[in-house]
């Protein structure tokens, strides 16, 4: 038992480390190749776990191997768009100025419902409000509404917004996110006369959040 | 590009995992020539030189089956100690017809497990 834990521990860290090696497209949304990886090191890791008469190495080199080979087909298909479309596959339009492509919705094996159903999920109800629509190769659905649909922008409408950058989490959990602090241009002496103005320690602060115009607010730590 | 140098240096130590696999399991061949001469020597009524020679081939075993269990299953290397380690039984009893058997099972088992690690088209289907 002693050793399945050790290789479960193992198996978990090594894991991690290969997602993390193939980056953060990974995480997010995936593609064809990605999909297939990710299925496979699952099973894959799972093996040596559970049978330890199995050398952790017939687990580990495999994975390994699909990693590398997940970076070269990655590499390959950025230099590439051909081999990008034969992998990943390319985006289909299914509504093309308002009109819908029956034979594209066909080909892709999808119902009207289906459609209507990701098509409300993007906040869009009426088919009929819509000017493109295209399937993307992660399978989501990207749509432009007709131009007397889509809401208008500050620009459209004349108005002057002051750029306030991000709000970033400045402190979270009594703790200095320091990447945060560079993101919105704050540093911790600023940080400290802030609380000190408001009377508070570090240690009492749950979140604080901070923009580059110096806009801050804070939620305290319930006692 | 950083990625790719990682990657590019996980292949090569994939390789390298392969290379030491092979060369881990090349020492069967020691194995199968000193069965050879156990079985020689049972059969020239020489036991007490056979009975030594397996238990320093279980001996040397000992040290082999713990790289050999890094790279292999470790069924395959515990079915061939429990048979190594009936070699000296076997010759203390003067027993040359089962000292043959056990030589030739423990042969088959050494080659099997040589010839299942080679990229052979029958080992890759």
């Amino acid at each position: 038992m002693l050793i399945s834990i050790i290789r479960t521990i193992l198996m978990y860290l090594f894991v991690i480390l290969a997602v993390r090696i193939m980056g953060k497209r990974q995480l997010s949304d995936m593609q064809t190749t990605e999909l297939v990886i990710t299925l496979i090191i699952a099973d894959i890791a799972s093996i040596p776990i559970q049978n330890t008469s199995q050398p952790l190495l017939t687990g580990i080199v495999p994975i390994l191997i699909l990693i590398c080979a997940e970076i070269f087909i990655s590499v390959i298909m950025m230099k590439s768009s051909k081999i990008r479309n034969l992998i990943c596959g390319k985006p289909e339009i299914i509504i093309s100025d308002g009109r819908l492509c029956q034979r594209t919705l066909k080909s892709l094996r999808m119902t009207t419902e289906d459609l209507c159903v990701q098509l409300r999920q993007l906040g869009a109800y009426n088919i009929m409000d819509i000017q493109f629509c295209i399937i993307e190769p992660n399978g989501k659905l990207s749509v432009l509404l007709k131009p007397e649909k889509r809401s208008p922008n500050c620009e459209q409408l004349s108005i002057a917004v002051q750029d306030t950058g991000i709000e970033a989490v400045i402190i979270s959990d009594g703790e200095y996110l320091k990447n945060s602090m560079r993101l919105c241009n704050v540093d911790k002496q600023w940080i400290d006369e802030i609380l000190r103005g408001e009377n508070l320690r570090l240690e009492d602060v749950m979140i604080m959040s901070a923009n580059r115009l110096k806009e801050y607010h804070i939620i305290r730590k319930d006692i | 590009m950083k990625r790719f140098v990682i990657a590019v240096t996980m292949l090569l130590f994939a390789v390298l995992i392969c290379v030491c696999e092979f060369k881990a399991v090349e020492v069967t061949d020691t194995y199968v020539n000193t069965l050879e001469k156990i079985e020689n020597f049972c059969k020239s009524g020489e036991y007490q030189d056979a009975y030594n020679l397996s238990l320093q081939i279980n001996e040397n075993w000992q040290q082999t089956r713990k790289i050999l269990n890094k790279y292999l299953y470790h069924d395959y290397i515990d079915n061939i100690s429990v048979n190594l380690s009936s070699l000296p039984i076997h010759t203390k009893g003067e027993d040359p017809e089962s000292v043959s058997k056990t030589v030739e099972e423990i042969k088959i088992q050494l080659a099997s497990l040589k010839e299942s690690e080679l990229p052979y088209m029958h080992n890759i289907l």
